[in-house]
């Protein structure tokens, strides 16, 4: 049985005076789409609960010179929907439209696919590789930005203290030639958590040489983050198929080795069959 | 037979009840609500094999808002139940057998207290070593799960000799199938609301599918008498089984006894998941022989079913597994034993197809395995060996017409031949994706069988205004059962099927018509139907042709005319009145009984069915070989449902069919550990998409049985039939590999393919 | 018994003001306290999408919105589609189709319907297939119902 408060705010600064007064006792709502199943399974006890949907400075999309912020109360039915997102972050947009059914992404928010930092989420490894930042604020700290790969501890652990909001998502436009990726595995074709998911980010130079390669599987390691070694043989290289063997081999041995818990048989081989595909559709011309 | 341009009849008419559906005014049990209702909630045990010690329920019993706790020693009547068996308890007594079996019921004044209410009980259990399988059950020295032993039944078939079917075999194929659990995984769950009304009665709505059988069970618990319990059923959203069993009957008669007051239980998801009936697991043993020629000359097989806890109505689903294990072929020697077996797993009962679908999974494979082997295309291959008139069944059964499996894979070589593209190039996907098609055949006895009860009625009304009323037991719980038996009444009378007054499932107004299930409503219901109005007709037709001075008369179009003077017409209304002015009986009951012989008990050999459906699918489906993940392209279905009294229906059946069997391939599996159901919500049990189910084209292949209304049979089973087998067909075309532990999912799948590839090459 | 807030909505176009507990959802509202059961309810966390209502324009599934989150929103349900006299042409649609079973699935099913025709009057066969991706049907296989849809957006 559930007995909090319900309070809805429509400025930031209410919220954060809100939540440095409540803290630890609240929880703050957006979609809903994670936190109502919890209270609903009485998983969770919040004494208040906020609602932060009716914030329009949380809400929208804005393209500045550099970068794009993303309001964390965005839905992933508008992400989807964003031009400005469809044309600098295709990847992006692949990750919205795997999760879940319409009704799911018309209410899930971006902000709380990091919030909730599930081990299997979508759009959250997909940011990783685009290397976003987030921005959090709290009446007693202000305003701080850090990578969002610095900023999960473990499955559903984010660093976001009991006083702070993620206020936005900011993303680097990518420079020069890029290719991204995203494919998702599931049981069926929507409404499916991820067995596995896979982001892959490239940037190329004039002779399609990878500048920059971030590779981020989800819903295989506890925290998704960026396989380094994997991305590293890929450096400097030419867009060939060696390199691509090279570099799945590579990401099979850094996902293995960091895996604490034993992971099922299939997961490794799935995956290098996964980055294989994903780098030959961004790198080759021709590939199968 | 029948004349053939009916007037109703093979009409894809809509359904009667889609208009309250698609306002959304159409009463679901958990719609229905009255003042001063109380909300019931069931403790379950939440451990799946323990001696109960104690039963602590006085805080619960404090709580502000509970107005009643029941446990096992408030039932006032026989604390036993059961269709077949009575193993089951309303209330558990001694001890817990399954993570579901109820242990207390709560009603308090809101749900959410009554959520609460339950926590609150303390229940002390000795947790006893839990059985899991049906070999440890019947392991020497096993634990008893109930008082008579583990093993529940054991059925037999015997038919020839089984040791010179072999003697023949040029070639054998032995394989080991394993089905896993599944639940039915209706939209609606299982909900109900009861009350006492003044005169004492007990009046319950809720979603079932046999009001006449659920009343029987209550009496005895209850303590009541039969006529004094009013059993409805509301419109019920999905059943396919799952419903057929008592499921919150008995519990709000007891809440409602108890409280004398209005009281709802609408079991929540996790909870259906939990406690309520599923698809028997089976292993199937079975070794097949053939001669290099290509014809089947010997069958044995073990059927091992995991019972679960309590018997249900499984025993015969299992049974049923055995007698359907040979596929809907012609052999002359076949050894098949069935074993039920009583596990501490969630209990079993009916589930679409009842026991067959899991011996389609056998039978198809080893018919593509043998095929394979024999080097004959398996269509060919099936065609060779199906039975047809004049032939015997596994049971020693023949048939003299309605043996449509011919048909239906002729139609299937049709669809193949039209298409020539289908099935030939595995690469057409690309190198990384394969396709391959494969065929399912099957056949399901209709009805009940054995000696079992099969009996249904109707009675239909001609009111003196022309309108009338037909009344039956039966369910239609999506199946549009009740739109088929309007249009029976329509087409005998000549009358507007949709302005038919329906009643249906109400054992104080209706007659029995028997459980629905069994794919039987559409000829056992239908017939009964068919005879009433028949009946009805004849009284009607005696006046008219004293009124007209003509005999060879039509009945259509709401009115009745002489076949050969047109002119020299009444119509149905102006004809009603006068048989009422002329006192003439208008009220017509009709009863079919459907229940055959009992076969030999040592041999199974008998007539058991008294009508078999037939069906054949063909699926293609794209196998990735990178991920195992397996996409279903197309399903062709040819589906002999004797005579389609409403086509739309029938597809709508093998379309659903054909959804429900992509899921039991590729991904729905109830998950178990020691005795726990890890599968707790519609997110992991993953039933198919929208985009997930390909376009379904289905051919309905009439033969016709003559016992059947219009010579129509059941559709509602045989469309979910050879789905799943013919998937996994297709899958080892796709990519040679044989799926023998369901589901097909993307582990499975990918796994068998690794095998393959490290798997020296030898000879296939 | 918690003390109740005061939500305030548009239901079918008319202004509704109800008092609830803050833990009820917006489905609970809709079928337990304003009457209105043509919603369904049937897993209660956004697996299944019986309870799809539409919110401000888009589908969502009313057993994840939170009573008071619907404050000031216009929410629409089965009920405000059509009349028996004056049927939604998707009502219509789909009883000729024959895309009604058993019916628990169509009140939520038709919203989607509703919702993918109103950003999406002719979509394709594809996109039906996805916009009704979030709402489980056991019964039809879905055939129909995408073929109801079809027939309308001709």
């Amino acid at each position: 049985m559930q007995h909090y408060q319900f309070d809805s705010t429509r400025s930031v600064e209410e919220a954060l005076r809100y939540l440095s007064e409540k803290g630890e006792r609240c929880r703050v709502i957006a979609g809903g789409t994670d936190l109502i199943p919890k209270l609903r399974l009485d998983d969770i006890h919040p004494e208040f609960i906020l609602n932060i949907l009716e914030i329009e400075e949380l809400r929208g999309i804005r393209e500045e010179e550099n970068s794009i912020t993303i309001g964390p109360t965005t839905t992933f039915t508008e992400v989807i929907e964003s031009k400005i997102l469809s044309h600098h972050f295709p990847c992006l947009i692949q990750a919205a439209v795997s999760v879940g059914g319409t009704q799911i992404r018309n209410r899930g928010t971006i902000g709380g696919n990091i919030a909730n930092a599930s081990p299997a989420a979508d759009v959250l490894p997909a940011i990783l590789a685009l290397g976003g930042d987030i921005e959090l604020r709290s009446k007693a700290s202000g305003a701080r930005t850090l990578p969002l790969a610095k900023a999960i501890e473990g499955p559903y652990r984010p660093l976001i203290r009991s006083d702070e909001i993620l206020t936005r998502i900011i993303i680097r436009k990518l420079e020069g030639k890029t290719r991204t990726a995203f494919e998702k595995l599931g049981h069926r074709n929507a409404m499916a958590r991820a067995q596995m998911n896979l982001s892959v980010v490239l940037r190329l130079d004039k002779e399609d040489k990878i500048l920059e390669g971030r590779i981020v599987p989800g819903a295989i390691l506890p925290v998704a983050r960026r396989m380094k070694d994997a991305e590293k043989v890929l450096l400097g290289k030419p867009p060939e198929a060696s390199f691509i063997e090279a570099s799945v081999e590579a990401l099979a041995d850094e996902v293995s080795q960091e895996s604490e818990v034993r992971l099922p048989e299939y997961k490794v081989p799935v995956l290098k069959n996964l980055a294989r595909r994903l780098l030959k559709q961004c790198l080759l011309k021709r590939f199968e | 037979m029948e004349k053939e341009d009916f007037f109703c009849i093979g009409r894809s008419v809509p359904r009667i009840d889609a208009l309250d559906k698609v306002l959304g005014r159409a009463a679901f049990a958990e719609d229905l609500s009255f003042p001063n209702m109380l909300y019931a909630r069931v403790l379950r045990a939440g451990i799946p094999h323990a001696i109960i010690e104690e039963i602590d329920s006085t805080e619960a019993e404090r709580m502000p808002g509970v107005v009643c706790v029941l446990t096992a020693k408030d039932i006032p009547g026989v604390n036993r139940y059961g269709i077949a068996f009575q193993d089951q308890y309303a209330l558990a007594e001694d001890k817990v057998r399954y993570v579901g079996d109820p242990v207390a019921l709560i009603a308090a004044e809101t749900e959410a207290i009554a959520e609460e209410a339950v926590k609150a009980i303390r229940v002390r259990y000795t947790e006893l070593p839990s059985i899991t399988s049906p070999r440890d059950a019947l392991a020497a020295g096993a634990l008893r799960i109930h008082e008579k032993g583990n093993l529940l039944l054991h059925t037999k078939i015997r038919k020839g000799n089984i040791d010179q079917g072999f003697i023949q075999a040029d070639v054998v194929v032995e394989n080991t199938y394993r089905t896993q659990m599944v639940d039915h995984a209706y939209m609606e769950t299982e909900s109900g609301i009861g009350m006492m009304d003044k005169q004492g009665n007990i009046v319950i709505w809720s979603a079932n599918q046999c009001p006449f059988r659920d009343r029987r069970q209550m009496a005895g618990v209850l303590r009541m008498r039969e006529n004094k319990i009013r059993v409805i059923r509301a419109t019920t959203g999905g059943a396919f089984g799952g419903k057929d069993d008592v499921t919150v009957e008995i519990h709000i008669g007891l809440l409602v006894q108890a409280t004398r007051r209005t009281v709802r239980l609408v079991l929540d998801r996790e909870e259906s998941l939990l406690s309520q009936t599923k698809r028997h697991p089976i292993e199937i043993w079975t070794r097949w022989g053939a001669t290099k020629g290509g014809k089947l000359c010997a069958i044995e097989g073990r059927v091992l079913g995991d019972k679960g806890a309590y018997a249900g109505l499984g025993a015969f689903a299992i049974k049923k597994c055995g007698i359907h294990l040979s596929g809907p072929y012609f052999i002359p020697h076949i050894k098949v034993d069935s074993y039920s077996v009583y596990t501490n797993n969630p209990f079993c009962s009916a589930m679409r197809g009842f026991g067959v679908t899991q011996a389609a999974i056998a039978h198809e494979a080893q018919m593509d395995e043998l095929a394979r082997r024999l080097r004959i295309d398996p269509l060919e291959f099936r065609l060779m060996n199906a039975l047809d008139h004049g032939m015997t069944t596994a049971t020693g059964q023949v048939f003299h017409d309605g043996v449509g499996i011919k048909a239906t894979l002729e139609k299937i070589a049709e669809v193949l031949s039209n298409d020539p593209s289908l099935g030939k190039d595995r690469d057409k996907g690309s190198t990384r994706r394969k396709r391959g098609i494969g065929i399912g055949s099957m056949f399901y006895g209709i009805g009940y069988g054995f000696s079992r009860q099969d009996i249904s009625s109707a009675t239909i009304e001609v009111c003196e205004d022309g309108s009338v009323t037909l009344r039956s037991g039966e369910v239609d719980f999506g199946q549009g059962s009740d739109t088929i038996l309007c249009q029976i009444v329509s087409e005998e009378l000549g009358i507007r099927y949709d302005e038919i007054q329906m009643i249906t499932a109400d054992t104080f107004t209706t007659p029995n018509g028997g459980p629905t299930s069994a794919s039987r409503v559409t000829y056992v219901t239908g017939n009964a139907v068919l005879k009433a109005s028949r009946t009805l007709k004849r009284t009607l037709q005696a006046v008219a042709e004293d009124i007209l001075k003509e005999k060879d008369l039509v009945f259509v179009d709401e009115e009745i005319h002489s076949e050969a003077y047109p002119h020299k017409r009444i119509g149905f209304k102006e004809l009603c009145k006068e048989c009422h002015q002329r006192g003439l009986q208008t009220v017509e009951t009709a009863w079919f009984d459907n229940t055959t012989e009992d076969t030999d008990p040592g041999t199974g050999q008998g007539n058991a069915y008294s009508a078999y459906a037939y069906a054949s699918q063909l699926a293609e489906v794209e196998v990735d070989v990178a991920t195992g993940k397996v996409e279903v392209l197309r399903i062709v279905s040819a589906t002999d449902a004797g005579k389609a009294i409403n086509p739309a229906n029938v597809e709508g059946q093998i379309e659903g069919g054909a959804a429900m069997g992509i899921g039991y391939a590729l991904s729905e599996e109830i998950k178990l550990e020691k005795g726990y159901v890890r599968t707790k919500s519609l997110g992991e049990y993953m039933i198919p998409t929208s985009l997930d189910v390909p376009s379904i084209e289905s051919h309905i292949v009439e033969v016709p049985v003559s016992k059947g209304p219009y010579g129509a049979k059941g559709v509602g089973e045989p469309a979910l039939i050879p789905t799943a087998p013919a998937i996994l067909n297709a899958i080892a075309d796709a990519v040679g590999i044989r799926v023998i532990d369901l589901p097909a999912n993307l582990e499975n799948i990918y796994r068998l393919i690794e095998e393959k590839e490290k798997a020296p090459k030898r000879e296939r | 018994m918690q003390p109740r807030a005061v939500l305030r909505m548009k239901v079918n176009g008319k202004a509704v003001e109800v008092a609830v507990d803050p833990a009820w959802t917006l489905l609970r509202v809709l079928r337990e306290e304003l009457g209105l059961t043509g919603t369904k309810q049937g897993c209660g966390q956004g697996d299944c999408g019986v309870c799809t209502v539409m919110m401000n324009d888009r589908a969502v599934n009313a057993c994840l919105v939170l009573a008071l989150q619907a404050d000031a929103k216009e929410i629409e349900t089965v009920e405000g589609l059509g009349t028996p006299e004056r049927l939604h042409p998707l009502q219509a649609s789909f009883i000729k189709n024959g895309a009604v079973q058993c019916g628990f699935c169509t009140p939520g099913m038709l919203m989607s319907a509703v919702a993918l025709l109103r950003k999406s009057p002719h979509p394709s066969s594809e996109e039906i297939k996805k916009g009704i991706s979030g709402n489980l049907c056991r019964c039809t296989g879905y055939a129909k119902i995408i073929r109801a849809i079809q027939d309308i957006s001709k």
